[in-house]
């Protein structure tokens, strides 16, 4: 069992759990505020994708979506006021969609008062895709704030997955890939046939099948911890998350 | 835009995260959060292999593993002897670590062993080979409450059937001095006849005996916080049978609610449209103080039984009606899908004659055999909630339940000859 998990289970490691992305950003008024500035900027490159779903939405064309997702996080992080924040200031999902939605009244004001200028963008934060995956999104009868929920939940499911997939060798990603791909429903004969196909014994292909599940849930659990502001949050949060993909 | 993909698990038509991925997003998001991770407790092995478990079990036929956890692993055998199927349950203790194991198991195996309840799955045999202990129990064909709430076949009236039937079982187990320790829907199963059956009881305590663990290892080998009583987290020494009273009640809200009691939890009458007097039994049964709990299983199941004095014919009615709606829902899906997944035209034809049978009357399933997997599970777990409709005390559905099982089996057969060619 690795620190973080004893932790979580006990629920006695608020110190160490700081450690986490959005905790870090909580805790800046007493932290170094570089640590805050580059944990937030962790969590922006991770989490992007959700608030450009949203903005477009909100009826923002393509181009429109990506100059102010971007220019809003140039904001966030030039924000001073990061120390105002509380260290049990909630969750970072929550809190990001309240800032964008005044980002978004705000700068539709200034637009209307006159005609924007070319935004001033002080990240260098890329948004590889963004239209694409956008048009790839199934949501487009949701709320803004649905396809926020939703591209979120899908956001720290992809992020969760590719942490499962970190670290996984060249030689050992056959079988990893293959079993991954039987995660959800290992049948006895697919389960079989797997087996014979990695050279395994049907036994021996269940029980790794068993602990790629139970590493994915811990990834899952990790990524999950990067957003919320105290480990009693977890599980919570992921309830929200399923019932978000799920609504 | 990318191609939509069919889930034969939830049977709905999703979009994959991207183009290298081809799982459901929600089924995986699912079996994430209801995947709690468990290291292996200190001591315990990784799982033999059948043709090692062969070697050492010759009195067995080891047929498949069928399960792998944080206590050891469970294997699909038969008893060459009596012909009987089993479940075998083999746990790996470490007994350098663990040197009175030995004197615990056979203490434990013999007072489970005694246990001889109906609603309890029995043990038949026990021992150790080397330092591999075993149970052999009895085998049961059915599913746990867990696959019931992930098909969503659990409704008010079934949840009140299930939690009085395990009620019984932990009532007898009790009387007889045994806690049970880990009451969680993976452990309550129930089978074709719509009977309940209490799994892994006392399992545990064998695993871990809290007096010499620390608190993590003991949550380690219980793998399952959010059932476990306060005074188990607190005080795992002093655990009585309260205890399971208290996972019994987060089992029961769930089933109601479809939602753990995390927190300030909300009332299950206000989360689900209850009758509000189910808040009292169930708030009862999780009061985190043991004195103000329900004081024995039998108390209740008196109070649930009060709850659910419907007469038996409603009960009939609503568990007809619930198969048929659940057969004509999945129906409706294939029906409504089977464009997009380019299934035969035979297929959808059949589906849409089935869907204008099935409505109001579903003992003419005669089409079953053109149906995926994915429905026929949904069928199967259907087969099972009109099997404990039965046992609510409708003797007028009993042949009508076994006919819908022997339907639901040839479907399945069907569907495994087809994945065969």
């Amino acid at each position: 069992m690795n620190e973080f998990e004893s932790r979580q289970k006990t629920g006695s490691g608020s110190s160490d759990f700081r450690t986490t992305q959005w905790s870090i950003v909580l805790a800046a008024g007493n932290a170094d505020p570089k640590d805050a500035r580059d944990a937030l900027e962790w969590l922006a490159r991770s989490y992007w994708q959700p608030l450009y779903s949203y903005l477009r939405r909100r009826g923002c064309d393509g181009e429109e979506a990506r100059d102010l997702t971007q220019g809003f996080f140039a904001r966030l992080l030039e924000r001073q006021d990061l120390k105002s924040l509380s260290p049990q200031g909630g969750r970072f999902r929550s809190f990001l969609l309240t800032a964008v939605k005044n980002y978004f009244l705000n700068e539709r004001e200034k637009t209307f008062a006159k005609k924007r200028g070319g935004n001033q963008t002080t990240v260098p934060l890329e948004l590889p895709d963004a239209e694409k995956r956008y048009e790839h999104e199934p949501f487009h009868e949701a709320t803004p704030e649905k396809a926020y929920e939703k591209v979120w939940a899908r956001s720290v499911l992809g992020k969760a997955l590719e942490r499962l997939a970190d670290g996984i060798s060249e030689e050992e990603s056959r079988r990893f890939t293959a079993l991954k791909s039987r995660m959800l429903n290992p049948s006895d004969e697919s389960l079989a046939e797997l087996a014979a196909s990695l050279s395994m014994t049907p036994g021996a292909a269940k029980v790794a099948l068993h602990r790629l599940r139970q590493r994915f849930a811990r990834c899952l659990r990790e990524e999950v911890a990067a957003t919320v502001s105290s480990p009693e949050e977890i599980e919570d949060e992921l309830r929200h998350l399923l019932e978000s993909l799920l609504g | 835009m990318e191609k939509r993909h069919f889930c034969e698990h939830c049977g709905t038509v999703f979009l994959p995260l991207s183009s290298a991925e081809d799982m459901c997003p929600s089924c995986l998001l699912r079996l994430g959060v209801e995947t709690v991770p468990v290291e292996p407790p200190p001591g315990i092995r990784q799982a033999p292999a059948v043709e090692d478990l062969r070697e050492l079990l010759p009195g067995y036929e080891i047929l498949e593993l069928i399960g792998a956890g944080g206590m050891g692993a469970v294997y699909r055998a038969r008893h060459r002897k009596l012909g009987r199927l089993v479940a075998l349950k083999v746990l790996l203790p470490d007994l350098s670590a663990n040197p009175s194991f030995s004197d615990r198991f056979l203490r434990e195996a013999r007072a489970l062993a005694n246990l001889n309840h109906s609603g309890i799955v029995t043990v038949f045999d026990f021992g150790s080979v080397d330092d591999l202990y075993f149970f052999a129990m009895e085998y049961v064909d059915g599913v746990s409450l867990r696959e019931l709430m992930r098909a969503g076949s659990v409704d008010c009236a079934l949840a009140l059937e299930l939690v009085k039937q395990v009620c019984d079982g932990l009532h007898y187990a009790h009387e007889r001095g045994v806690v049970h320790r880990d009451i969680k829907p993976d452990n309550i199963l129930l089978n074709h006849e719509g009977t309940v059956k209490i799994t892994d009881f006392g399992l545990a305590k064998l695993a871990g005996d809290p007096a010499d663990h620390p608190l993590t290892r003991t949550n380690q080998v219980m793998g399952t916080p959010h059932y476990m009583a306060p005074e188990q987290i607190e005080r795992p020494s002093e655990v009585d049978h309260r205890a399971d009273l208290y996972s019994l009640g987060v089992v029961f809200y769930e089933l109601l609610t479809k939602e753990l009691p995390l927190g300030r939890f909300t009332a299950p009458s206000l989360k689900a449209k209850l009758d509000p007097r189910l808040d009292k039994v169930v708030l009862k049964s999780l009061e985190k103080d043991s004195e103000l709990r329900y004081q024995s299983a039998i108390h209740l199941k008196a109070d649930v039984e009060r709850l659910s004095n419907v007469s038996a014919a409603a009960v009939v009615r609503k568990g007809a009606q619930s198969v048929s709606q659940s057969v004509t829902k999945a129906v409706t899906h294939v029906a409504q899908y089977s464009e997009q997944l380019d299934l035969p035209a035979k297929v959808s034809s059949a589906t849409r004659k089935v869907k204008d049978r099935v409505s109001g009357n579903c003992s003419r399933w005669s089409r079953l055999s053109q149906y995926d997997r994915a429905l026929c599970g949904k069928i199967k777990r259907g087969v099972i909630v009109v099997a404990s409709w039965v046992k609510a005390g409708a003797e007028k559905l009993r042949p009508l339940g076994a006919k819908l099982v022997s339907l639901a089996q040839r479907a399945l057969q069907w569907w495994k000859a087809r994945r065969a060619t």
